[in-house]
């Protein structure tokens, strides 16, 4: 027999009460942990993703979108441009690497996206990582595709399968297939991490000469595969560039359209998704202080299950005194059970906000193209059970004091 | 063993008027004999029981437990000396409802620094209530739960044991057995008893009989 039977006992005594009590913080504790992973991971995993990209250069529009529809395929791209923004850049001696990417059409929702070979023998998607085959090979011809992961694992396409693909980034009820053109798939690249395990990437000429064909019905099968340099257009190039030194002059020259005469935008992603951050930030705030005051909301549900025992237990209180125990220990026992329903709540919470995380893991990577995982911890989950902890003591200290001025006589002759 | 002088304790009333309501001269106990303590309701019986457990502490006087003046004694200390040397039996028996008989007797080791099992399940053995050491209270009869009681308080072989009318609840089988059980438990441990009943059957079992009135002076209320 100890403090710690004794706690529990009460406890026990009281289940339901108790119960209520520790669902109330694990309420408030789950959500702050859950808002805590999810923006300690989304700006992690934004960041990471975007750090592989120097430069972007795309049609002119909103900054944001471009970087959005360019690196995580969220929203819809800003418009098209002429492939000569390419050839121009690729050609730029600044300029180490210039991969095109030209969007149109999906398969199941995974955009199909037309490049050119050295995105993966040269790209780097993160410092020092290229792309990597899990099998198969990369495309060399045209209709031939080349897919990420987890296009695989949903469509279960496999090195050798055809498909086809669907008008437009996404599919939609009643989107028309481009009959007849069957894309082969060469290789499946190795999970990245990345938007890229949920990306297509064909040949530029395969999305040109798809809609080339639909466009102009006439003609013999010849004259379908060639396609005039007017219908050659790109949605963006990834840029990188020899020196970080000509970042600001080749940007602000893109920017001012005093680049060879091409109408684009030069963006920078990293700084673009700190300013989406910075906006996001002030909705995670809000949702921080509903969260923390679902938490103090607790704290004061605990004050509330205590302190409407006490008038019972007054009885107990004088016992366990008439019997020796002094007026500290009773209230360390109150105290206590402050203490161990606030953990309790407090562990149970922090295990549910990782939960739920790790059940709406699927539905965030589709919707924000990045693998967010319910299974990353950090030092502040332990501030905040510490936290929580503390609270639950001080709210405690309310109904302890009560203990400890219990008249022990007057009750026991009562 | 027992030594009373001087003893004096008043209380504010609900008219903001202080009253005494123990004004004690002398009274003393040795070791080993069993007293009971006659006296009507309301006289402050409980009161001064509640003083010699030091529960309470007197305005004025001493109460000496062998060598040692408990009125003397810091509050923590006098809790200490309590449950060391003080067991207390109750008229509501006082049992904690979530605990099992034996957890109840534990209970009352847990104060003094050492609990042991053993101690407590021979404690309820003695008192004949070796299988029901798993039962909570509400499982137990009256009488069945004024025994764990009696084990709990002499479970820690106290010198002094308080009985504050432990028959008040009992039918009148159930009294003959607990007074018999109390007082046989008490001769064997060499426990000075100290029973205060207003039941003049209760107290006539017991070869020292004093009247409470007798003992307290307090025809008229003192103030300090």
């Amino acid at each position: 027999m100890n403090i710690i039977n004794i706690v529990y006992k009460n406890i026990k005594q009281r289940s339901l009460s108790s119960l209520l009590t520790i669902l109330s913080v694990l309420l408030g504790v789950g959500l702050v942990t859950a808002v805590i992973i999810l923006k300690k991971e989304s700006e992690e995993k934004f960041n990471q993703t975007a750090a592989g990209y120097e430069i972007i250069v795309g049609p002119k529009g909103s900054s944001l979108q471009l970087t959005l529809s360019t690196v995580y395929q969220i929203g819809m791209p800003v418009q098209n441009m002429p492939l000569k923004v390419y050839e121009l850049l690729k050609d730029d001696r600044r300029v180490r690497l210039a991969v095109p990417y030209v969007f149109g059409d999906n398969y199941r929702n995974f955009r199909i996206t037309g490049t050119v070979p050295e995105l993966f023998s040269e790209f780097e998607y993160k410092k020092g990582v290229r792309y990597n085959l899990e099998n198969g090979s990369f495309f060399k011809n045209d209709f031939e595709a080349v897919i990420g992961k987890e296009v695989s694992e949903k469509t279960r396409l496999n090195a050798g399968d055809t498909f086809t693909g669907s008008h437009g980034i996404e599919s939609y009820e009643g989107a028309s297939e481009h009959s007849g053109n069957k894309f082969r798939v060469t290789g499946i690249l190795s999970r990245t991490f990345t938007p890229s395990d949920r990306m297509i990437f064909v040949s530029m000429n395969s999305v040109w000469e798809l809609h080339q064909r639909e466009d102009e019905i006439t003609g013999n099968e010849e004259q379908r595969h060639i396609v005039p340099d007017s219908s050659k257009t790109i949605s963006a190039v990834l840029l990188k560039l020899k020196s970080p030194v000509f970042f600001d002059l080749l940007r602000r020259q893109i920017n001012e359209n005093k680049y060879e005469g091409i109408n684009a935008q030069a963006v920078l992603p990293l700084f673009e998704i700190k300013q989406l951050f910075d906006i996001i930030g002030n909705i995670n705030s809000v949702i921080l202080v509903i969260a923390y005051l679902v938490i103090f909301t607790s704290a004061v549900s605990i004050l509330v299950s205590i302190y409407n025992s006490m008038n019972e237990r007054m009885r107990e209180i004088a016992v366990m005194r008439s019997l020796g125990a002094g007026r500290f220990l009773i209230m360390k026992i109150i105290i206590f059970e402050g203490m161990f329903l606030s953990l309790t709540g407090a562990i149970l919470g922090s295990f549910s906000g990782h939960i739920a995380v790790f059940l709406f893991e699927e539905k965030i990577s589709a919707l924000s193209g990045i693998k967010i995982s319910g299974a990353v911890f950090s030092m502040f989950e332990i501030y905040l059970i510490a936290g929580t902890v503390i609270l639950g003591m001080l709210v405690s200290f309310i109904p302890a004091v009560k203990a400890y001025r219990t008249d022990v006589s007057k009750i026991l002759n009562s | 063993m027992l030594k009373i002088n001087n003893l004096k304790k008043s209380f504010i009333n609900s008219h903001k008027e202080k009253f005494g309501i123990i004004n004690i001269p002398e009274f003393s106990a040795d070791d080993n004999e069993q007293i009971s303590v006659s006296g009507e309701s309301g006289s402050g019986k409980s009161t001064f029981l509640n003083l010699i457990s030091g529960i309470l502490r007197p305005d004025e006087g001493e109460i000496l437990i062998g060598d040692t003046d408990i009125t003397k004694l810091s509050e923590s200390r006098r809790d200490l000396f309590r449950s060391r040397n003080t067991g207390y039996i109750f008229q509501t028996f006082n049992l904690l409802q979530a605990f099992t008989a034996l957890e109840n007797v534990m209970l009352g080791m847990m104060f003094t620094g050492k609990t042991v099992k053993s101690t407590a399940a021979a404690a309820l053995d003695k008192v004949g209530l070796s299988d029901r050491m798993n039962s909570r209270p509400a499982e137990l009869s009256v009488g069945e739960q004024q025994r764990v009681a009696i084990a709990r308080a002499i479970v820690n072989s106290p010198r002094l044991l308080l009985a504050d009318e432990p028959t008040a609840n009992l039918d009148k089988k159930n009294s003959v057995i607990v007074i018999d059980l109390i007082k046989a438990l008490c001769r064997e441990n060499k426990i000075l008893l100290l029973l205060v009943s207003h039941e003049k059957e209760v107290v006539e079992q017991f070869p020292i009989q004093r009247s409470f009135s007798e003992i307290n002076n307090t025809g008229v209320p003192y103030s300090r």
